[in-house]
């Protein structure tokens, strides 16, 4: 035994006794307690002034010689609370914050210049910045530091740390900090990874059939290179994700981007390796006849499919706790770097890391037998097609159906288009909640005007229940927002406005409205009014539910198909519900849109027909799947409801996978798992 | 010879309870349009009563490993009766009782054998106390406890095969199947597993032995049933299926051959019939080889492979009648009974007399009926050839300690 070997035992003995675990895990309490508490206290307190000098700053004014406007111009300090922030050094820069008419422009720039050299240096800014994401953190490396000492992982705790060091080191030295950090940030997903994995074993070590096959699944998992391929690019791609980045971009698409990107791969690679694995390991243990062994225990085949979904579940649910948190520490190291503007900074703290409900104005729909008189009219007023239905060259039952569809379109379109010079009103209902949470409100457009343009601004004036004018300006197909008091609902919960297609023009007579250049066009969803409901992190919680749903359905299929089909037929159906079931809105939208020529040859017709049953069916069976997506809604910043968390569980957690389960075990129970191996 | 009375105590004692009851078993395989692709099994009955070592001999094909996969309920039966235990193979009350080995053993490649044991007992539901015991001596007993943490992908096929044997005795068995267990086994390990299942026997456990090795059946089984082509061809007791009571055999230090001539004149005047043959016993190949490990063994030369195993578990005697003795103890009592019984063997081999020989015969050499009838039999009363004494441990021998499956018999 060489003498690493056996230095390695020694320690391994020592830190699985009792005594030594107590002192370390004390020791961890009262470091981490230390670090972070002191973090914790400096950033609650930074905040605390920053707020006081927004509050001393904000209303000063240069030109009427108030007494903070003019001492942080000329001192380059400000007197709160009898405590003085700032130096000489800041008077220059601190001129440069009020505008020609004296007003403060930049409150928050005011209170950070003034606070600068009270922000440690070694301590990352996104940490004093949110005093929630500090807490989250410190108990999260508490956590791990106690299950290391507690499972017997703290001499590896250890070396991991050594070992990201190490790697982390000639990125460093480079002068690439934040590749150095991804190196470290890897490095210790796996290590978390491999932690949570044997504390989730460990939990699950009941002598319980169910919880022992559970257990063995995570094993597996961790031995098996198939689900250790998607496991591991996960671990090492999503530190690397902020680098790839461009800082250069508006702070918000910076934060979004990666959100969408984060939250994206970790779903795919997560269900790709629920697939892979929850096929696998049913698939391989009949194929390799070792169920024949574990068949014989007393374990029922009920028992069988719930211990085998209960472990890939579980793994789901490590790779959600780990992605989660990376993902949520680096939004907010992301939304820490600097803004472009003050704009794109509200932006991000209004419109992105927020909770926003939505809704849109009121379109009316046509009548049935409105429509049916115009279809009519429209037949009555073609000569041509009436001969092709005559003749029967098309069928009477597809013309009034395109003709229909049209129809609508257009009413729909006249709804939404607003003439130049003209004005429309719009009702937006519902408010009430908006009304008593008394937040304001954001009402987002994004118009087209016939021809996109990005160096063209057109004007447009919107009115409001008030006959209050808001003069705003739009680039085509580009989205906008504008801040509105919540005042504006009424009592019932309404708000009313108009879209006036004109600008106001400076005349020597005054101002003056303009009509606009073309008529204003605008899609169902992009004029909209949202506001405020929950914050970023509940919301982000909900979302990583909704995922984890998902993937346990896509679990239970996996392991219910592989009980009657091979490994690879049973990934294929499970990549194709998959598949489908996130398209399902898109497939939707394609399947309205077929329709089957009665003008062609009765065979093409039954085969298109054919498909398009198939289609209609699994698109319906399949639509709850892509129906909420909770990444885009995070993205947008809109709320993922607990309500939509619900349904799907109900849906896809309880009566989908419940359905899967059923008709699995069905089949299961009547299998054989043994097979003929006789001469004939 | 303690064997075989041990053996005759156990079956002196068979109006036990029924372990298993089969009437009118039968299976019949179909292919994907349901139509009869094999008649596995038809319409065998058999029983097993509490405390018998209970041997299924056949040659392949013949249907052992499908009635045992009938009785452990990984197949369904077509037609007939079968109760374990008085109820359905499909009952997970019955599979807490029951031990089982099957012809390979099928572990997880990704666990080592401490992990191994440790999951099987899990599902019955053990204790984690009782579980590190009971995976710790049941490690020792098959000589594994020294790579308790290599992963199993790493055996060779006897390492995997005592870790098989392991898993089925975690659960202190009622009820043991063993599918051809002395496959892939060392003569060592292949002795040892013969001396376990006496030990189980002597502790009363219920056995059933599935083997197409002759040796093995008869050196351990009280009854035995004889399968061919799915039927039972034979039914009963060793000494009744291999006892020739038309010829007696007198062993004796050597003779010269002029009382051999007196011997066989005696002979003729008295009974009327002279000595058919007259050869000096061989040792067999087994007991050669046991000695030379025990050699080797005492001279303290090291072996990377399995060790040979301890002490029986103990949690298995729990309930034995006596202290559990050291397997290698049993080995070296027993070396002297099997030089005797190789003698008798080898003055007992084929005896073409009677419906249960022709069976037996059929069965050595392997060949289904609608074959070419096989070749002579050996002369009456010739003296016994090399290949009649034991040439699985050849095969054993040969097999071991390769990672592939290359020993395979079935």
């Amino acid at each position: 035994m060489s003498l690493l070997t056996l230095l390695w035992r020694r320690i391994d003995e020592l830190q699985r006794k009792s005594g030594v675990r107590i002192a370390l895990t004390a020791i961890a309490i009262i470091c981490v307690g230390l670090v972070f508490g002191w973090i914790y206290a400096r950033g609650a307190s930074l905040r605390s002034d920053a707020s006081a000098i927004v509050e001393a700053v904000k209303d000063s004014n240069l030109q009427s010689s108030d007494t903070v406007a003019v001492d942080f111009a000329t001192k380059g300090t400000v007197e709160v609370d009898g405590r003085i922030f700032g130096n000489a050094t800041l008077a220059a820069e601190a001129r440069s914050l009020y505008d020609d008419s004296g007003r403060m422009t930049s409150p928050m720039a005011a209170a950070q210049m003034l606070l600068r050299d009270r922000v440690p240096a070694n301590v990352p800014r996104f940490l004093l910045e949110h005093g929630d994401t500090a807490v989250l953190l410190g108990s999260a490396v508490l956590i791990a530091l106690v299950l290391s000492i507690w499972t017997g992982l703290a001499a590896h705790l250890v070396l991991t740390a050594i070992a990201a060091l190490l790697l982390a080191a000639p990125f460093y030295l480079a002068g690439s900090l934040p590749w150095s950090v991804a190196a470290i940030t890897a490095v210790t997903l796996c290590f978390c990874f491999l932690l949570l994995v044997r504390t989730t074993a460990i939990g699950l070590g009941g002598a319980h059939p169910v919880a022992a096959i559970a257990a063995n699944v995570l094993r597996e998992a961790l031995r098996l290179r198939i689900a250790g391929f998607f496991i591991g690019v996960l671990l090492i791609v999503l530190p690397l994700l902020p680098i790839w980045i461009d800082p250069g971009e508006p702070l918000r698409y910076q934060v979004q981007t990666f959100l969408s990107r984060s939250i994206g791969l970790m779903f795919f690679l997560a269900a790709c390796m629920t697939v892979f694995l929850s096929c696998a390991t049913v698939a391989f243990e009949i194929r390799d006849r070792q169920i024949w062994q574990l068949m014989t225990k007393p374990v029922a085949r009920l028992q069988y499919l719930l211990g085998k979904w209960l472990g890939v579940v579980a793994l789901n649910v490590i790779l959600l706790v780990i992605g989660g948190v990376v993902i949520f520490v680096f939004v907010r190291v992301i939304s820490a770097r600097p803004a472009k503007d003050s704009e794109d900074q509200l932006a991000v703290n209004e419109q992105v890391l927020v909770a926003r409900q939505g809704t849109y104005p009121d379109y009316t729909r046509l009548r049935l037998e409105e429509l049916e008189a115009v279809v009519d009219q429209r037949i009555a007023a073609d000569p041509v097609l009436m001969s092709e239905i005559d003749s029967q060259e098309k069928s009477e039952r597809d013309v009034r159906r395109d003709i229909k569809r049209q129809v609508q379109q257009e009413y729909w379109g006249q709804q939404r288009t607003v003439p130049p010079g003209a004005e429309k009103q719009y009702e937006f209902r519902g408010l009430e909640r908006a009304k008593a949470l008394n937040a304001p409100l954001t009402l987002r457009y994004s118009f087209d005007i016939g021809r996109i343009d990005p160096h063209e601004v057109h004007p447009v004036l919107f009115k409001f229940s008030e006959g209050r004018y808001s003069p705003r300006s739009f680039v085509p197909a580009q989205a906008h927002v504008l801040t509105l008091p919540p005042a504006l609902i009424d009592e019932f919960g309404n708000l009313s406005i108009t879209i006036e297609n004109a600008g106001l023009m400076e005349t020597p007579q005054g101002l003056q409205k303009t009509p606009g250049a073309g008529a204003i066009i605008f899609k169902a969803d992009s004029f909209e009014i949202l506001y405020r409901v929950d914050g970023f992190e509940p919301n982000f919680v909900r979302a990583l539910l909704v995922q984890l749903i998902k993937l346990a359905f896509l679990a239970m299929l996996g392991v219910c198909a592989a009980t009657l089909l091979s490994f690879p037929v049973a990934c294929m159906l499970s990549f194709t519900v998959l598949t489908i079931g996130s398209l399902a809105p898109f497939l939707g939208m394609s399947i309205s849109e077929y329709s089957i020529k009665a003008d062609s040859p009765t065979t093409w017709q039954a085969l298109q027909y054919v498909i398009k049953q198939i289609a209609s069916a699994s698109e319906w069976m399949l639509r709850a799947f892509g129906e909420i997506q909770p990444t885009s809604l995070l993205v947008e910043g809109r709320i993922v409801p607990w309500r939509a968390v619900f349904e799907t569980l109900a849906v896809i957690g309880l009566i989908w996978s419940g359905a899967v389960f059923v008709v699995g075990y069905a089949a299961f129970r009547r299998k054989e798992l043994a097979v003929y191996s006789g001469n004939t | 010879m303690a064997q075989r009375q041990d053996r005759t105590a156990r079956t002196g004692s068979l109006d036990g309870e029924k372990i298993v009851e089969a009437i009118g078993l039968t299976k019949i395989f179909s292919d994907f349009w349901l139509r009869a692709k094999a008649r596995a099994v038809d319409g065998i009955d058999f029983e097993i009563r509490r405390g018998e070592i209970f041997g299924l001999l056949g040659p392949n094909g013949s249907g052992k490993s499908t009635t045992i996969k009938m009785l452990l309920g990984l197949l369904h039966k077509t037609k007939g009766r079968l109760l374990v235990f008085g109820k359905d193979p499909s009952d997970v009350i019955v599979k807490q009782r029951i031990g089982y080995l099957p012809e390979e053993s099928y572990m997880y490649r990704f666990l080592n054998p401490e992990e191994t044991l440790d999951y099987y007992a899990k599902l019955f539901g053990i204790g984690r106390r009782e579980r590190a015991r009971r995976v710790g001596e049941l490690l020792e007993m098959v000589g594994l406890q020294h790579v308790r943490h290599r992963a199993v992908g790493e055996f060779s096929k006897g390492m995997t095969r005592r870790l098989g044997l392991a898993q089925a005795l975690v659960n202190d068995p009622e009820f043991l199947i063993l599918d051809e267990p002395t496959s892939g086994l060392d003569p060592i390990g292949t002795r040892q597993v013969k001396d376990l299942l006496l030990e189980l026997g002597r502790r009363g456990k219920t056995v059933l032995l599935s083997s197409h090795l002759l040796d093995d059946v008869e050196d351990v089984c009280d009854r035995m049933v004889v399968l061919y082509g799915g039927r039972i061809r034979a039914a009963g007791t060793a000494d009744e299926l291999l006892t020739d009571t038309s010829r007696t055999v007198i062993t004796t230090t050597r003779l010269s051959g002029d009382t051999i001539a007196r011997v066989d004149r005696l002979l003729q005047d008295t009974q009327g019939v002279g000595v058919d043959s007259i050869a000096s016993p061989r040792e067999r190949l087994e007991d050669f080889f046991m000695n030379l490990v025990e050699k080797a063994r005492q001279e303290q030369i090291a072996t990377s492979g399995a060790q040979h195993g301890g002490r029986t578990a103990s949690f298995l005697a729990e309930h034995a009648e006596r202290e559990p003795g050291a397997l290698i103890e049993d080995l070296t009592r027993d070396r002297d009974a099997a030089t005797v019984r190789s003698v008798e063997v080898a003055s007992r081999t084929p005896v073409p007399s009677g419906p249960r020989a022709d069976v037996l015969q059929d069965l050595l050499n392997e060949k289904r009926a609608d074959q070419p009838p096989p070749g002579p039999a050996p002369a009456r009363g010739a003296p016994a050839k090399p290949a009649d004494v034991d040439s699985s441990v050849i095969d054993d021998l040969l097999s071991d300690d390769k990672r592939d499956d290359g020993g395979r018999r079935e």
